[in-house]
């Protein structure tokens, strides 16, 4: 009898083998396929509930009355080969067709088709080549060896090849041997029997190799065959947490999310190459996770509420475009350059309001007369004259009383409505014609896609167009959705946040408010914010913010890193489809975990975030040339002796929880959110 | 409480439910809707009794509990 080899990994098996190709004792080498050369990102039994899910879905029937049959089925075959003294092993092909016509009393050649297509799917979704495998069958090719693939397994001989040629390791073997052909296992050790016989090999010649001490080292050695267990203790430890998790998913709350996560973990680790950059990783890691809970929430709702066509609104839905297109299946769309600031210029066609001129003021940064010039396309030249008539001397000056007398004389001047309405007028033809041209008129039911907040476009476009026949019905869907500023968007125009919606009332997915620069930043395009739009041979156009512009110029500065992000959360989006389709959870199941997720990046950061994203800066597309740190400030102990100060800063910081990023512990951020979350209003 | 590792180049999407059960309950104290991404303490109490059986069952980690041991 062989000894009894473990090797915890290919080195020590390539030494062990290397020893007896000294010898001159070795001429074949087989391996066991799953768990030795290909590793899997989720348990067997996942991955096979979860073709039980897809068939239950094309069948519309309940999936554990799908899941039980498919159990009965594989015994009741099972049990007819060990009654003809076989191994209890049952083909893949007759197993689907026994499945098929449990499921729906007669046989079905299209749904057997589509079980094996979908079993092999979602087999390659989960497997991925262990680490050290390619390196370790280029040497044994380069040994000149008779290299056999042996597995345990129900999938045919067939599938394998496939999977194996799939992974790109079919050329490394001259054949490919499976129990469940001859219903001969290796646990047995009638399988090794039948391979020796057929292909005359002589055991003494013959190492095995595999992850199973039972089939892979004992079964072999009993024939003679030196088996070799290889045991990799990382692995198998992988293996029972995968168990575990999966066993946790079921109780609800955070585990769904843990475990899909957890599964995306894996996948990402063994799929992706490791980065250096920081920004790719924060978007890979943070980012990704919740831009792409938005998407699957945002798919979910397409397929519940079907849309003729879906209209990505510059900028912040320039990301969620590029990552809807690389869904399989699409609805038609398309890629809208608008702006808060084009859509409030057409929107004072029929004079200015006190309501609109309010929106100039949200802007902590804000100029008084001169930030409503900038936001409604009014130059501030033409005002000048008469905003001196009623007391501003300066038009820069911050209004702070947004009920100050002087501002609503100046609203009530007509002199004042009769220079800015003929400007309203053109912006909102000019507009009007660029939608006309996108089509957004062509369509009964469409789909608005934004980052969020207030709803600003949404509720523009409405206000300016909605008294037109053809105007769409409209469903909003934004990460973050906070309308602080409007509450009407009349009839038909429906609106929701995916991520965060505030009329929810939830304080938990508040979360993106805390931060919505990075987001904005994540997701927004490289090119500059439109500003206003211009026909050119009968064309109109968006007109870009200028490159010499301050804020312009500041965001090129930062569109490497911002770029980086996307990389990151782009990839997220691969895999994170991938792992959705073997798990099959909706976004409200994994939300909880995203929110903590986004609870540790926002409000517990890393020195390094804290320091690196403090880099970025942030613009807004109101009008203004203002940037906006989002950095955080230097806290000094002499700021701890103004309290009242410095809690002030911390309300209207961008990053807040930022500032605390130098001590030691976690716990100052702990206790200032639970501060913040007592003083924010519900 | 101690602070988040600075990332490395590989991927991390994984927190703790230890730690995910800490962040909650700044919500529990403050505006008492803490549940949201709490794990709850019956499934956290059950996870880590879980893995502490796997611990146990990691046969090389004992071994090196027991060299500690034997060398205190």
């Amino acid at each position: 009898m062989p000894d009894k080899l473990i090797a915890h990994n290919f080195a020590q098996v390539r030494d062990l083998l290397q020893a007896r190709l000294e010898r001159g004792q070795l001429q074949t080498v087989s391996l066991d396929i799953f768990d030795t050369l290909l590793a899997r990102i989720d348990t067997p039994e996942q991955v096979q509930y979860a073709v039980c899910r897809e068939v239950a879905k094309s069948l519309a029937r309940p999936i554990e009355q799908v899941w039980q049959l498919r159990q009965q089925t594989e015994q009741a075959l099972r049990q007819k080969a060990l009654r003809d003294w076989l191994d209890p092993e049952c083909r893949f092909g007759e197993w689907v067709s026994a499945w098929v016509e449990a499921l729906v009393g007669h046989a079905d050649l299209a749904l057997q088709r589509f079980i094996i297509t979908t079993e092999l799917e979602l087999e390659q979704l989960a497997l991925y080549i262990k680490p050290d495998v390619l390196a370790f069958l280029h040497w044994l090719a380069q040994q000149g060896l008779r290299v056999l693939a042996i597995s345990d397994m129900y999938l045919e001989r067939a599938h394998l090849l496939e999977i194996l040629r799939r992974k790109g390791l079919l050329s490394y073997f001259e054949q490919v041997h499976v129990s469940s052909e001859q219903c001969l296992g290796k646990y047995s050790g009638r399988l090794f029997a039948s391979i020796r016989d057929e292909l005359n090999i002589s055991p003494s010649t013959w190492v095995h190799i595999g992850d199973n001490p039972i089939s892979d080292r004992r079964a072999a050695c009993e024939q003679g065959i030196q088996g070799i267990w290889l045991l990799e203790k990382a692995a198998l430890r992988q293996r029972e947490t995968q168990v575990l998790m999966a066993n946790m998913a079921k109780r609800g709350s955070t585990w769904k999310g843990q475990h899909f996560f957890s599964v995306l973990e894996q996948r990402l680790r063994a799929l992706e190459p490791a980065s250096d950059d920081f920004y790719y990783r924060y978007g890979r890691d943070v980012l990704g996770a919740a831009f792409s809970t938005f998407m699957l929430g945002l798919q979910e709702r397409l397929t519940r509420k079907p849309v003729d066509k879906i209209f990505f609104v510059a900028r912040d839905g320039y990301l969620f475009q590029q990552m809807y297109q690389a869904l399989p299946q699409k609805l038609p769309e398309s890629y809208l350059y608008l702006s808060r600031k084009v859509i409030t210029a057409a929107s004072t066609a029929d004079g200015l309001t006190h309501e609109q001129a309010k929106v100039a003021f949200y802007n902590p940064k804000q100029q008084g007369l001169r930030s409503i010039c900038k936001i409604y396309g009014v130059p501030e030249d033409s005002l000048r004259y008469l905003a001196a008539c009623h007391g501003f001397r300066e038009m820069a000056q911050p209004i702070h009383d947004w009920n100050d007398k002087r501002l609503l004389d100046f609203l009530a001047d007509a002199n004042v409505q009769a220079l800015i309405r003929p400007l309203g007028i053109e912006h909102r033809r000019l507009l009007e014609a660029y939608l006309e041209q996108s089509g957004f008129f062509e369509h009964k039911h469409i789909a608005l896609v934004d980052i969020g907040w207030n709803g600003t476009v949404q509720k523009f476009l409405k206000q300016a167009f909605g008294h037109r026949a053809d105007f769409p019905i409209i469903n909003a869907y934004y990460f973050a959705f906070v309308p602080k500023l409007y509450h009407d968007f009349g009839a038909q125009n429906y609106c929701e946040g995916i991520i965060h919606d505030s009329r929810r009332d939830n304080a938990c997915e508040r979360i993106p408010s805390e931060f919505e620069e990075i987001f904005e930043q994540g997701a927004r395009a490289l090119e500059a914010t439109t500003i206003a739009y211009r026909e050119q041979a009968g064309v109109v156009e968006p007109v870009l913010k200028s490159p010499t512009a301050p804020d312009r110029m500041a965001e090129i500065a930062c569109n490497h890193m911002v770029s980086s992000l996307q990389q990151g959360i782009l990839a997220h989006w691969r895999h994170f489809q991938a792992v959705q389709r073997l798990t099959g959870y909706q976004s409200v199941e994994i939300l909880p975990y995203v929110y903590g997720l986004l609870e540790r990046a926002v409000v517990y950061p890393t020195r390094e975030e804290s320091r690196l994203l403090s880099q970025l800066v942030h613009t807004e597309d109101f009008g203004h040339d203002h940037i906006l740190s989002i950095g955080r400030d230097k806290l000094s102990w002499q700021d701890l002796l103004k309290p009242r100060q410095l809690w002030h800063r911390f309300k209207v910081s961008a990053w807040r929880y930022a500032w605390l990023a130098g001590f030691p512990t976690n716990m100052t951020n702990f206790v200032l959110r639970m501060a913040y979350l007592r003083a924010v209003k519900k | 409480m101690s602070r988040a590792k600075p990332s490395i180049s590989s991927v991390h999407l994984q927190i703790t439910p230890w730690r995910l059960f800490i962040y909650a309950q700044a919500f529990r104290f403050s505006s008492g809707h803490g549940k949201c991404f709490s794990p709850g303490v019956k499934a956290l109490m059950i996870w880590y009794a879980q893995r502490f059986k796997q611990v146990l069952l990691n046969r090389k980690l004992a071994r090196q509990w027991r060299m500690y041991f034997e060398r205190h």
